[in-house]
Formats: C-alpha cells, sequence, structure tokens
C-alpha cells in the first residue's frame, strides 16, 4: 500500500532513488559523516518510506550492505555498523525476508566466523550485529540460521567480558528473545542457564564486585521478570541457580543483591498473584530457603540486606511464618533503638550496639523499616518526633543521627499518608485509627513550624495536614498554631514555602469548600486576604499559585465575599487584577495561571448562571484573550485557545444550541442573536480574527494544532450558524439595534471594566456601539485619518458639542453618518465571518501532520550526508536544488 | 604587664593595660543596662508612666527616712522603677588614676559611649584613637542619647533608694543594682563636643608610635563601620585586643585576621550575647514576621540604635517585603540623627564590604537605603514631631531607643500598644526585652524577640584561636562556661591550648608575658669605629665601648666622649675576650713547638684528653672549657696556658 501510494509520487520518488544510489555509491568509497546520528535518522526515514523489496534493490541499498558486511574488515566501523543496520531492516518484514535472507545471511557469515573466533571484537559492530539477529530470530529460518552458526553462544561468550554496556544490553535482549522464541525447556536453551549458573559460581567466589550488576544476573533478571513459566523452570530445574542466588546476598550489599533481591521478590509476587504456577512442596523449599536466609544474615549481623530481602518477601500471606519474621525483621531494629517497650527475641544485643555505632546503618535500617509499612503508627510517630526534639529514653548517639534527618522525615510522612489512606484495618497498625489522630496532627504541626525544613517535607506535611484539618481546627491550640504558622509561611523568606503554603490553602479551600466550620476558620484566619497579598509576590511561581488559590477562593461564595469585604474589592477588581497577570506578568508561569483562572472562572460562571449566554464574558476579557493569542510563550497562547475554543463550541452548542445542528430549531431565538452577535463581534474586535489566524502560523506545532482545532470547530459553528439561520447572521447589527431600547435600561455590573475602553457585559446594545464605535476607528483609520485613540475621540467629541449646539440639520446628517457607519461595519462583519468559513485548513492540516513527507525528508538528510562528505562539495550541484 | 577590666559587661568592655611604662585604656563601653530600673521618658505628660502608682514603703522596712522613697519609686504591675533623672553606669575608675592614661584605643562605635565621663571629667591628658567612621558614628550615638534624654528634663535626682540600709529591703531588681552610687548623669552635647575634639583618626594597618615605646595599629574587625581590632606591639613582643568582630558577610569590610596571628597575648572581649540564636535567621524572622503583620493590617515597630544592624534590616526588609507583595509599604526611620548616619554610611565607601565598594566606583550608593529613601519607601525624621500628613498606616517605624526608656519609641509603644495587630520586634541583644517591656504592661500587641548579634559566637570564636595562635588568651570569666539557660551545651564556651586566663570587673590580671629583650640602636659614628670579627658566614662580633643614651623611650648606643675614649689609666691593661673551640690537633702541634713532646691524644664523647706523661700533665678540653691538671711544675703551666691562648679567637 505504502509502495503504491510512494510511486504515485512520480518524479520525486525517481529523484529519492538516484540520491540514494549517490548516497550508497558515497559511503562505499568509505565517506561517512562525523555524527552517526544522521545515519540513524536515515535508516528510520528508510524504514518510514514504504520501499518494496524491488524499490530496495533499485537503490542498491541491499547489495552495498552486503558487500560492506562481506568485506568488514575494509570499512569504518561506523559504515559497516550502518550497513549491518540495513540488514538488520532488510530482514525485519517478513515479505523482505524472503527477498534478502539469502543474502544477508550469507554476507554475515564472516563476520560471525571472526566473531566466534574472537577475531573481530569492535563493539559498534557486535552491537549492531545482535542487535539485527533479534529480527532475524523472530523468523524460523533466521533463528535456525543463528543456533546453527552457534550466535547464542558466541553472544554468551561475550556476555562474561563485555566492554560495553550497549553491547551487553543488545546481547541480553538477543538471548532473551531466543529463549522467548524457543522456549527455556529447549535444548539450544540449556547452554544459556549453564552459562549463568558457571557465572554465578564465579561471583559467588569473588571477593571484589564491579560497582554495577554481572551481565548474568541481568540476563537471569530480564529472564525471570514477569514470566512465571520461567520462574517455575529455575525453581524446578536449576535449584543450584537458587542457592548461587542465596549465597550471593551473603556478600556486601552491591548491584548484583539488588538484582538477587528484585529476582527472588518477583518469584514471590508471582506466586502470590497466580499460587497455582508452582508446585507447593517446590514453593514450601523455596520459602525455607529463604527463611534460613533471613536467620543467617540476622546472625551474621547483617541487619540490612536481610530487611531488603525481607522486604520483597512481604507480598506473601500475612499469616504466614516467613511474612511474621520479615516483620520481625523491620520492627525489631527499630524497636531496639527507639526504646519501644516490646518483646524482642530476633535481635541480640550485640547486633544492635553494633548498628548503632554506625550513622548510616542506623538511617538505612530506619528507612527500610518506614518502607516496609509494617511499623504500627505509634512507632513512626514516635521517630518522627525524635527529628524534631531530643527523645527521652533515646541513646544520645541516635539521637544526633536523627534529629533534622530529612531522609527519616519523608519517610516518616509517606508512611503516614500511605496509612491515611489506607481504611483496612486487617494489617495492624497500618492505619491511622482514631486515638493517633491527635499526636498525629501535633507532631505534624511542630514539623510544619520549622522555617528550615525543606519544601519537600513542607509540602508532604501540608498533605497530610489537609486530611486531618477537621481535627486541628476543633482544638482551639492546633488551630491558632496551624493559622501562625500559615501566615508565617505565606510571609516566609524562602519563596519555597510561601509557594507551598499558597497552594496548600488553595487544597484546602478546594477540599472544604463546602464545610461550613471550615470556612469560618479560612475566613477567621484571613487566609482569602493573605492570598490576595501573594498575587504581588516577587517570585512567578507563588504568583501562579495564588491565582490557581484565589480560583478555589471565588468558587466559595462565602470566602469570596470575605476576601471582597476585606480588601474592599469587587468582583471586577478581581478579575481587572488577573487580566492584569496576564498583561503585564514578567513571567510566562504567572501569565499562564493568570489566562488558566479566566478560563475556569467564566466557565463555572457559564455553569451557574441562568441566563445561559455567552455574554457573561466581558470584552476586557475577550482583549486579554486576543494578548495572550499574541504572548510569546506556548502554552500561555495555548490556555487563550482554549478559552476561545471554549467560547465558540463549548458555551454555544452545549449550552445554547445543542450539539447537533438540527438541534437548532429548538433553541430560542433571541438567546441564538445574543449569542451569535456576540462571537461576531468578538472576531471582529479590534484584530482579534487577525491574530487568532496568526497563531496557525504559529512557530510552535502545539500552538498550530490547537489553533487548526480551533479553526476546525469555529469554521463548524459558523456553517451551521450561516445554513441554518442565515437571516441572523446578515442582520446581526440590526438585531442588536433592536434590542438596544429593550436592554439599555439593564444594570450594569461591569462599570468599572468600562473604563477601560470596553462595553458593559449586559448591556449587549451598548457594547454592540463600542463594537461599532472599534469599527469606525478602523474605517476612520483606513480613510487616512489619524489612527490615534486621542484624535478619534476628539473628532467624536467635536461630533458631539457641534450635535448639541447646531439644529435638527445637523442632528439628522449625523444620523445619516451613523447609518453609514453601520453600513460598512455590517460588510465588515460579514466579510470576516466569510473569510473565517471559507479558510482552507487543509493546508495546515497537512502541515501539521506530514511536517514533510517522508520522500522530501530523506531527500534531505540525503542531502546532509552527501554535504558532509568531501566528494560533492566542490562544483556539484546541491541535492536540495535539484527538488 | 598588667591588665585591669573596668567595666562589668563583656560586650561594653574598659581595660587598662599596662604595657612597657604605657598605660592604655582599651574601649570605654557604657553600660546602660541598669536605665531599665528607671522610668521611661515619656514625651506626653499624660502618658501611662506618668500615672503610675507610688511605691508604699513600709516604716518597719525601710526606718523613717525610707518614707521619703514615696517621691523616688513608682509601681507597675509588682515591679518597681526609679521615678528619676536617668543614671548610666560609667566604667568602674576609682581604681586607677586616669590621669596616668597615655592613650585610649577605641574599637567600634558602640564601644565608646563612655569616653565624655573620663575625658571631662577627670585629668586624662592622654590620646584617643580610632578610625574616622568610628568617630562620626559614635558621635550620632552620643548626639542620639544626649538628645533623647535632654528633650524630656527631668531633674529629679533620686539617691535615697540607693542607701544600703534601703536598698538591700527594696524588691528586686532594684536591690540587686551594682554600685548604684557611682551612676552618673548623661553628659551634655558640650561634653560630647569637647570630648570627640581630642580624638585622633587613624586608617587600618596604619602605625601609630606611642612615646617611642610601643607602635598601635588598628586592623579590620568586620563588626561594623570602621571597626577594628588592635595591635599593640614592642621590639619583641606582641598584644593583641580583639573586640567586636564578625566573620559573617555584611555591610562592612570583612574581618583582617593576618595582623592578629602570633601574638603573645590575645585579650578577647564582645562576643555574642546570644549564643542560642544566629543572625541571618533572626534577621529572616524579622522579615516574616514584620510581612505578617502588614498583611493583617497591622504596624510594626522596631527598637534599634541609629547604625549598625539597622543598615542591614532595611536592606534585608525591604527586599522582603518586595518578595511578598508589599512593596508599598512605607518604612519610617525616626532618631535625631537619622539624616546624618544615613548620610555617613553612604560616604564610608573604602570601609565597605567589596561588594558595596564596587557600587561606589560605579557610581552608586553602596546602600539600598539611599534608593529606599529617594523613592518614598524609607522616610527618616528627626522626631516624631515632624512626621506630618503623609505618615501612612499600616508601617514600620524604625526608632530608639532599643531599652524603651528613652526616645519615641516610647510614644509608639503607647500609640500601638493597645491593638494585638501591631507587633513590636526586639532585635538589639543589649536589653532584657521582658524587662524592658515592664513598665508597659499589659501590652496587647505582639512581641517578638529577634536578637541580631553579629558578634562572633562561640564555635567562630575557637575557629578564630586556632587560626590566631596566640601564646595566652585572656576572656571573660564568663565565657568558659556554658551560659545558665543551656548546661548541657559544652559547645558553648571558649577552649584553647593552654586555657584561657580570665578577667572580670575590677580585677588587676598580671600578664605572663615576659620581656627579655631590648631593641638598642648604634650611632652610625660608633658603628663606624666597630672591627667587627666574623664568627661564621653572616655573623661577626666586635667589642663595644660606649655610652647608653635613653630618650623617648629610645635606646641609643653612642660614642664615648673624646676624653673618657682617650683616657688610659696607668698600669692598666687593656683586656682582650678569647672565643671559640679549640683545635686539638693544632694545640698539639703548638705544643710540640714548644718543646713538649710525647703527647697523647684521647678522643671520648665529651672532647679530648690530652696527656703528657712526661710533664705528668692531664688537659681536658671540652665544648666550652678547658681544664689544664698539672703535676706541679708552674713553667709548664704557663706554658700550656700560652700555647692554648695562641689556638684560640682573641677579641
Amino acid at each position: 500500500m505504502a509502495a503504491s501510494t510512494n510511486r504515485n509520487k512520480g518524479s520525486n520518488f525517481e529523484l529519492t532513488f538516484t540520491i540514494l544510489k549517490r548516497v550508497v555509491r558515497t559511503l562505499m568509497d568509505g565517506k561517512m559523516p562525523p555524527d552517526d546520528t544522521i545515519m540513524h535518522n536515515f535508516i528510520d526515514c528508510l524504514k518510514r518510506n514504504g520501499f518494496s523489496p524491488e524499490d530496495v534493490i533499485k537503490t542498491e541499498l541491499d547489495s552495498f550492505a552486503n558487500s560492506v558486511v562481506n568485506g568488514y574488515n575494509q570499512y569504518d566501523p561506523s559504515i559497516v555498523s550502518f550497513a549491518i543496520n540495513i540488514q538488520g531492516w532488510l530482514v525485519e518484514d517478513p515479505a523482505f525476508y524472503c527477498t534478502f535472507s539469502q543474502n544477508v545471511t550469507e554476507a554475515f557469515s564472516r563476520v560471525c566466523r571472526d566473531t566466534k573466533s574472537g577475531n573481530m571484537c569492535e563493539t559498534v559492530i557486535l552491537t549492531s550485529l545482535f542487535d539485527c539477529f533479534i529480527p532475524l530470530s523472530k523468523h524460523k529460518g533466521g533463528m535456525k540460521w543463528i543456533v546453527h552458526e552457534g550466535m547464542v553462544l558466541a553472544g554468551l561468550k561475550l556476555l562474561n567480558s563485555c566492554p560495553s554496556i550497549f553491547l551487553e544490553k543488545t546481547i541480553i535482549d538477543f538471548i532473551c528473545c531466543v529463549v522467548e522464541q524457543l522456549g527455556c525447556t529447549s535444548v539450544e536453551c540449556i547452554p544459556i542457564f549453564e552459562n549463568i549458573q558457571s557465572d554465578l559460581d564465579t561471583l559467588v567466589k569473588q571477593k571484589t564486585t564491579r560497582p554495577f550488576a554481572a551481565a548474568s544476573l541481568k540476563l537471569l533478571e530480564k529472564l525471570c521478570i514477569n514470566k512465571p513459566a520461567l520462574q517455575t523452570n529455575l525453581l524446578t530445574s536449576h535449584s543450584c541457580t537458587i542457592n548461587s542466588l542465596f549465597t550471593l546476598l551473603f556478600q556486601p550489599y552491591n548491584k548484583n543483591s539488588e538484582a538477587v533481591v528484585r529476582i527472588i521478590g518477583d518469584v514471590f509476587k508471582q506466586w502470590s498473584q497466580n499460587i497455582d504456577h508452582i508446585e507447593t512442596n517446590i514453593m514450601e523449599s523455596f520459602i525455607s530457603q529463604t527463611e534460613n536466609t533471613l536467620s543467617d544474615l540476622v546472625t551474621g549481623g547483617n541487619i540490612e540486606q536481610a530487611q531488603k530481602l525481607a522486604a520483597c518477601c512481604l507480598n506473601i500471606k500475612p499469616d504466614s511464618k516467613l511474612y511474621i519474621k520479615c516483620c520481625q525483621l523491620h520492627q525489631e531494629p527499630v524497636y531496639w533503638m527507639f526504646g519501644v517497650n516490646k518483646d524482642l527475641n530476633l535481635l541480640s544485643e550485640v547486633v544492635v550496639r553494633s548498628i548503632m555505632k554506625d550513622r548510616s546503618r542506623c538511617i538505612s535500617i530506619i528507612s527500610q523499616a518506614l518502607d516496609s509499612n509494617v511499623l504500627p503508627v505509634t512507632v513512626v510517630i514516635k521517630i518522627l518526633r525524635c527529628t524534631l526534639i531530643p527523645g527521652e529514653h533515646i541513646d544520645g548517639t541516635l539521637t544526633s543521627y536523627v534529629l533534622n534527618n530529612t531522609k527519616i522525615q519523608r519517610k516518616c510522612l509517606e508512611y503516614l499518608i500511605k496509612a491515611n489512606n489506607t481504611t483496612i484495618t486487617d494489617k495492624d497498625g497500618i492505619c491511622i485509627k482514631e486515638e493517633h489522630t491527635a499526636p498525629v496532627c501535633q507532631v505534624l504541626l511542630d514539623l510544619y513550624k520549622n522555617d528550615e525544613s525543606y519544601s519537600m517535607i513542607s509540602s508532604l506535611c501540608g498533605e497530610l495536614m489537609i486530611k486531618h484539618l477537621p481535627y486541628i481546627i476543633y482544638d482551639d491550640n492546633m488551630s491558632q498554631d496551624l493559622s501562625d504558622i500559615i501566615q508565617h509561611h505565606l510571609s516566609a523568606v524562602k519563596w519555597e514555602h510561601r509557594d507551598n503554603t499558597v497552594e496548600l490553602v488553595g487544597k484546602i479551600v478546594h477540599t472544604y469548600k463546602d464545610n461550613f466550620n471550615m470556612v469560618e476558620w479560612l475566613m477567621k484566619c484571613r487566609l482569602p486576604n493573605l492570598i490576595w497579598f501573594s498575587l504581588k509576590d516577587n517570585e512567578s511561581y507563588v504568583r501562579a499559585s495564588a491565582v490557581a488559590s484565589l480560583f478555589m477562593i471565588t468558587q466559595c461564595s462565602q470566602l469570596f465575599d470575605n476576601l471582597k469585604d476585606a480588601t474592599s474589592l469587587t468582583e471586577d477588581d478581581v478579575l481587572m487584577e488577573i487580566i492584569n497577570m496576564v498583561k503585564t506578568d514578567t513571567e510566562a508561569f504567572a501569565r499562564r495561571s493568570a489566562m488558566k483562572f479566566l478560563f475556569e472562572f467564566f466557565k463555572s460562571k457559564s455553569a451557574t448562571s441562568e441566563r445561559q449566554s455567552l455574554d457573561i464574558i466581558p470584552w476586557v476579557v475577550v482583549e486579554c484573550i486576543a494578548l495572550a493569542l499574541k504572548d510569546f510563550d506556548w502554552e500561555v497562547k495555548i490556555a487563550g485557545l482554549k478559552f476561545v475554543l471554549a467560547i465558540f463550541t463549548n458555551l454555544i452548542l452545549d449550552q445554547s444550541l445543542g450539539k447537533d445542528s438540527a438541534d437548532l430549531h429548538m433553541v430560542e431565538s433571541c438567546n441564538l442573536d445574543r449569542n451569535l452577535t456576540y462571537i461576531t463581534n468578538i472576531l471582529c474586535y479590534q484584530n482579534f480574527y487577525d491574530i487568532l489566524i496568526g497563531t496557525l502560523d504559529d512557530c510552535d506545532n502545539t500552538v498550530c494544532e490547537k489553533s487548526l482545532h480551533v479553526f476546525t470547530e469555529i469554521q463548524s459553528v459558523l456553517n451551521t450558524l450561516i445554513h441554518g439561520f442565515k437571516k441572523s447572521t446578515l442582520y446581526v447589527d440590526e438585531s442588536c439595534c433592536s434590542k438596544l431600547s429593550k436592554e439599555k435600561d439593564e444594570p450594569s455590573s461591569y462599570k468599572k471594566m468600562k473604563y477601560c475602553n470596553c462595553p458593559s457585559r449586559d448591556d449587549n446594545a451598548r457594547r454592540m456601539n463600542t463594537s461599532l464605535e472599534n469599527s469606525d476607528r478602523q474605517l476612520y483609520a483606513s480613510n487616512g485619518s489619524n489612527d490615534n485613540t486621542d484624535q478619534y475621540y476628539c473628532d467624536k467629541v467635536k461630533d458631539k458639542d457641534s450635535s448639541n449646539s447646531n439644529d435638527d440639520v445637523n442632528k439628522c446628517s449625523c444620523y445619516n453618518e451613523k447609518r453609514m457607519c453601520n453600513n460598512r461595519r455590517e460588510t465588515y462583519v460579514s466579510d470576516t465571518l466569510k473569510k473565517i468559513a471559507h479558510i482552507d485548513l487543509t493546508v495546515y492540516k497537512k502541515r501539521l501532520n506530514h511536517d514533510e513527507d517522508t520522500v522530501t525528508k530523506l531527500l534531505s538528510i540525503s542531502d546532509d550526508i552527501l554535504s558532509y562528505t568531501t566528494t560533492l562539495c566542490d562544483g556539484k550541484e546541491k541535492i536540495s536544488d535539484c527538488y | 604587664m598588667k591588665l585591669v577590666c573596668l567595666s562589668n559587661n563583656p560586650s561594653k568592655p574598659c581595660f587598662i593595660l599596662y604595657f612597657k611604662g604605657v598605660t592604655f585604656m582599651l574601649d570605654c563601653g557604657l553600660d546602660l543596662s541598669q536605665i531599665l530600673n528607671f522610668l521611661p521618658l515619656s514625651l506626653v505628660s499624660g502618658s501611662k508612666a506618668n500615672n503610675l502608682k507610688d511605691f508604699l514603703p513600709t516604716k518597719e522596712k525601710y526606718g523613717a527616712e525610707g518614707e521619703d522613697l514615696i517621691n523616688e519609686l513608682k509601681e507597675c504591675n509588682g515591679q518597681t522603677f526609679v521615678n528619676g533623672v536617668l543614671e548610666f553606669s560609667p566604667p568602674e575608675t576609682r581604681i586607677i588614676d586616669l590621669s596616668t592614661v597615655d592613650a585610649i584605643l577605641i574599637s567600634n562605635s558602640s564601644c565608646m559611649l563612655a569616653l565624655p565621663y573620663i575625658t571631662e571629667y577627670t585629668g586624662f591628658k592622654g590620646l584617643i584613637y580610632c578610625t574616622d567612621p568610628t568617630l562620626q558614628i559614635g558621635r550620632q550615638y552620643m548626639k542620639e542619647l544626649v538628645t533623647y534624654v535632654e528633650r524630656v528634663p527631668r531633674n529629679k535626682a533620686c539617691n535615697l533608694w540607693k542607701k544600703d540600709e534601703i536598698m538591700k529591703n527594696l524588691p528586686s531588681p532594684l536591690c540587686d543594682a551594682i554600685n548604684p552610687l557611682t551612676w552618673r548623669k548623661c553628659y551634655t552635647s558640650q561634653d560630647v563636643d569637647s570630648c570627640l575634639s581630642k580624638v585622633q583618626v587613624v586608617g587600618f594597618n596604619e602605625k601609630k608610635n606611642i612615646f617611642g615605646a610601643l607602635s598601635t595599629l588598628c586592623c579590620s574587625s568586620g563588626y561594623s563601620l570602621g571597626s577594628c581590632n588592635w595591635v599593640i606591639q614592642s621590639d619583641y613582643e606582641k598584644i593583641c585586643y580583639v573586640s567586636g568582630s564578625s566573620t559573617l558577610t555584611t555591610h562592612p569590610k570583612p574581618i583582617d585576621q593576618a595582623p592578629l596571628k602570633y601574638s603573645d597575648l590575645l585579650i578577647l572581649s564582645s562576643i555574642t550575647q546570644t549564643p542560642l540564636t544566629n543572625p541571618d535567621s533572626m534577621i529572616g524572622e524579622v522579615c516574616v514576621n514584620a510581612a505578617v503583620t502588614i498583611k493583617n493590617g497591622g504596624n510594626v515597630l522596631i527598637p534599634c540604635y541609629p547604625s549598625g544592624v539597622t543598615y542591614d534590616l532595611f536592606e534585608c526588609l525591604s527586599g522582603h517585603l518586595d518578595s511578598c507583595g508589599l512593596s508599598t509599604v512605607p518604612m519610617y526611620f525616626i532618631s535625631p540623627v537619622s539624616d546624618s548616619t544615613l548620610a555617613y554610611s553612604n560616604i564610608f565607601g573604602e570601609w565597605l564590604s567589596s561588594s558595596k565598594q564596587s557600587k561606589v566606583y560605579l557610581p552608586e550608593p553602596p546602600f539600598p537605603h539611599a534608593e529606599l529613601v529617594s523613592l518614598g519607601r524609607l522616610r527618616h525624621y528627626k522626631n516624631i514631631h515632624d512626621i506630618q500628613s503623609d505618615f501612612k498606616c499600616p508601617c514600620i517605624v524604625f526608632t530608639g531607643h532599643p531599652s524603651l526608656r528613652l526616645g519615641d519609641v516610647i510614644h509608639f509603644i503607647e500609640l500601638w500598644g493597645k491593638s494585638s495587630t501591631n507587633t513590636i520586634i526586639f532585635t538589639e541583644p543589649d536589653y532584657p526585652y521582658l524587662e524592658a517591656l515592664a513598665p508597659f504592661q499589659p501590652l496587647q500587641m505582639r512581641i517578638f524577640y529577634c536578637p541580631i548579634d553579629t558578634s562572633l559566637s562561640f564555635p567562630q570564636v575557637n575557629k578564630l584561636i586556632k587560626d590566631l595562635k596566640p601564646q595566652h588568651l585572656l576572656v571573660h570569666e564568663s565565657h568558659i562556661t556554658p551560659p545558665t539557660s543551656v548546661i548541657q551545651r559544652p559547645e558553648l564556651v571558649i577552649t584553647s591550648e593552654p586555657p584561657p586566663l580570665t578577667y572580670k570587673q575590677g580585677e588587676v590580671i598580671t600578664l605572663p608575658v615576659k620581656r627579655k629583650f631590648e631593641c638598642i640602636e648604634l650611632d652610625p659614628s660608633l658603628a663606624a669605629s666597630l672591627e667587627p670579627m666574623e664568627l661564621k658566614p653572616g655573623s661577626a662580633i666586635s667589642m663595644v665601648n660606649a655610652s647608653l643614651v635613653v630618650k623617648d623611650n629610645k635606646y641609643v648606643l653612642k660614642c664615648l666622649p673624646f676624653e673618657y675614649g682617650k683616657r688610659k689609666i696607668p698600669g692598666e691593661k687593656r683586656k682582650s675576650f678569647i672565643f671559640g673551640n679549640l683545635n686539638t690537633k693544632t694545640f698539639i702541634d703548638s705544643l710540640n713547638k714548644q718543646g713538649i713532646n710525647d703527647i697523647k691524644l684521647e678522643e671520648s664523647e665529651d672532647g679530648s684528653i690530652i696527656h703528657l706523661p712526661n710533664d705528668d700533665t692531664l688537659i681536658r678540653v671540652e665544648q666550652g672549657s678547658t681544664h689544664i691538671m698539672c703535676g706541679g711544675d708552674e713553667d709548664v703551666r704557663i706554658k700550656i696556658r700560652d700555647t692554648l691562648l695562641q689556638c684560640l679567637q682573641k677579641l
């Protein structure tokens, strides 16, 4: 299909063949661009181009790859690697495989022979070779050839002394692919497991370890993880391997033991999920082996390793012996350290004392215990408290370890958050019970109070505090403390604290906006007022968060009223502040948040508005959207476009019209008129239309995509309207004018916005007049007059004065002028709407979907390759000139 | 060499140092903490302080004379205050004769407020040295103090309560007052001018010769504008005096440690008064508390001195208010010397930190308060009456005095104290804030204590000592034990090896510095007459006959007068001096030449033994001595002696 499509491209495609031949010949001459990224792009492009096998032959790519691979030692390794990658592509697709497999495998023979004999050790070539074997092994014939050539064994041999992590990963992927294709019990796979076993034996004997896991362990991990069949095979047929794995755990903790723990952990995980896939007696033996290993590790004082192993065993049944032991392993060291009065029988005092001497060991053990989620909440609270103040009955050394330790604080908070979200009480101590609430709240307040704490800690603290807020505000002391702390943090020196706290207030408002007591408390703390102050913060992140929190406040009428009362502001003032932020804020982050505020504010306003009409959006906001569409920041533009989209789609179709044009007739024509007038006026408002259409050509693809979406929707709406209510569209101004007398007495709630040279929101007719004035102004300018606002108004005032002072003739003349003006305006609106309706969006769609078609891109890359090589540079025409 | 400590407050030091015949006074701090026993000098006659109830003395307790205490003492919230003219506690000068003091070395502007008491009311006629900024800012401190006192004249001197038999029965803290009879009324403006006219300014690292005996040098201490430490040096001894110093990066020039290294004695004073707080976090606290108060619609009152940390507070607070979107909040700086201190801060460019210095060359004002003033965000007034209609609330007011006993701060406490939205923030560590607030209680306004003390903390002092490596260290006795409030913090003490010596008020300490050498100059003509003999390369010796002339503590060797030089006493033999080591081989050869044969030489660890068996003589040659044990033949002995003398070098 793809090939036939390409064939239709005619001369361009023929040109491609010619150029590719030139590229191939250049590479054959041993010329290679210094940056191999271009070659990878070239292959990617080839793969996407939809070539047929015949096309490949035409371009001589196959013969190039064969001859290079055949004579690999005569070429630069990067060219050989490229040629092998080409061959990998040629055997990937079944259709290609039939045509090229013979030649490919023949060409590989020499490289494979040399690889086995150790004569070929170029990492780049080997990586490409084994990478190429992966698609080849997916074909039955290919797999047969690989096995026959002994490349699995060659891969295993290379794996043991692999010089490159890329080669190692490729070989591991290749061997996994082979095992997957052949099955883990097949004869061909026996050497793989034998090799792993022998490598593990070597690892067990090794005294020193590398900073990364051994390749054989990585291979085993990749083979086993999430593959129950392989795990079964491992437990049943490779007990020696299992023994070696457990033995490796006795080595000092390193990447190898990490891998082992992951493998063992996955066995338990799979077993707990699919309990039947391993025979019970085999699993029991495995469990017993795990238990013994844990005991031995504890006896040897290696508590950290034992904890790591125990952590991965916690997936099994909670009542099992192993589970209890694993829990004890996490709990007992902590109980020892923090003087928790419990029966302790797993650890000896000598072991604990040796741990206590080492700060990092103590912190590691406490952290692991907290991660395991088996500590009771009371103990976690105690640990958290010890990080804040020196605890009684706790060793002084340990106190110095944990005091102000951020890691422990974070782990405790994460634990408490998890425990807070848990409602299951079957695991004792995991969930926060009622009696824990008071101490949890108190310790949270103490932690949150600390100015020096990291923002991450205060953020987690805040998250947890929100859950317990009803309790906190119930207690007078805690409530006052929290109020003081929040106020303090909202003015903190570190902006991160201010930002986190502003966000926290937003979350509190969002969570508890319907809770009367909470709203009362928020008002008592003057938090809405303080959030208002944060809008002026010097740090853009804080301003952005303040805008988001302010939106939450606007959604709670009581809080919003409180804010307005406390600051003597009106809703218009609040909106104007946000609009000013979009207009003047120097940071995109804040502008983005402000645009989001406006969008969400009007969205929620329209949802609650009884009038179900678009004209709740004042003109200053439209002006603001226009500014957002011209913003330097792409996300601000997207926010603007979202708003536009909402105006043209959601508000009209969802609320006024309905999604189907057939529903149009169900809508009151009055409402439709009003909305239609509104959207046409938006489009014709100053140069809104030009700005909007400019976004189609934006330098950022995401903006173009969004803009295209917006225009598609606008066209859809306009077409629906034009076809359904043609009359209304054409006589939009008359319909508005006719309403002038009816609506002019409506009270204006946007008086202040008028000062911004904008019409009022409710008074549609007045707005229309302003719109007409704007139109007049544009026309005034187009007639050669000075396009100066002052001049314009000056003339208008003169007109007005003259009309006052002169007689009726002048009035009549003025009226005629107005009529003419209206006519011109009508034509302008009509033209704009027509323009929008007739924009050919296919051009933009095409550009976005296929920024460049693949052939062009391929030619472009080819041009780059050739221009890198010296042969083409002198005096020869550039390929780009050809197309 | 001795040192006498005259001050009871280690942060307001005053020492007398006797060194090489010169008497120095090191700093002249005025301890103002006892003015907390007095009632505030309120500007308004109807203020609360003026309407307190009288102290009712009982006859049994205070005797018949005690009844008059009603005229001297007032009560407020169970605490008793003296209702009379404010008195200050100058250094304890009764134990020394101030007319013998040769020079006063001043370290910084906060350690010189007692200077007029010394220069104007004693027989002092020595020299006073300090840096120019210290002089100018010190002048502002004194003028502010004098203006505050003179502005509210209170002539009634109260001395009855100071009588021992009455005082011991008075309630605390009056009964604990130390030597109240030595307290003095504030000096006058004329005293200040007269006193400061005697001061000589010095620059950093500028050496000043003190009567030829010693040289003094001041080096930056990083504490405040122009603050310094002193190095007092003779040719062979070096004593360093480290007063208020700071290793923090604030506005002054950083501390210069190099001149203070390897001294024989390091005298340390004025270390932090708030060892448990960190100045950085305290400044942060001030900023946050001020911003919270402003956001809640309240006003902020910061009692402060007219210079020093106040400059840093202007900078930090304005920056923080900007951060919190409160850049329109005005800051008022009210002090009789507000305009001059702000102006002085901007002209002492070379005494500032390098970052501020670099601004001067741009040219820009080094402190941001210059811009704040030009923008109208910081408004400064000489007194509260100058503030007319442009006083806008909420606002931040910086005004003095931090003791809350004098100055415009009293008015603001009375004005804003009733509202819990207002806040008072204490930043100066010199006064216990609860005691300072006592006469104003009950107060509704919020109170924050954020002491900002940039002086050296204990860890910083200990590090400094390690770096400076003094042979002996002298510290206040309170600094070798942890503060009483935190006994479990053993790190809050000064430690050194050998353990530091301590001082306390009134104690005379004999310093462990022994003078062994003195430098003497050779007169050129005398030098020309000498014929030095080279002992070893680079070293030569010569015999000198000269007269020692001592003048202006300088020692000079001059040629003897002609008649003494040429006069020869009959029969007098010119004395010669032998020196050098005996070369035994040369000696034996010489003995052979003298006809003494059969010489046996025996080398040992201690030297050589030469045996002359024929003459029954044994010569033992050791390092520094030669013994000739002769059998009794005098001729042989003389022959050996002369031969020996010939083998040695002679002067």
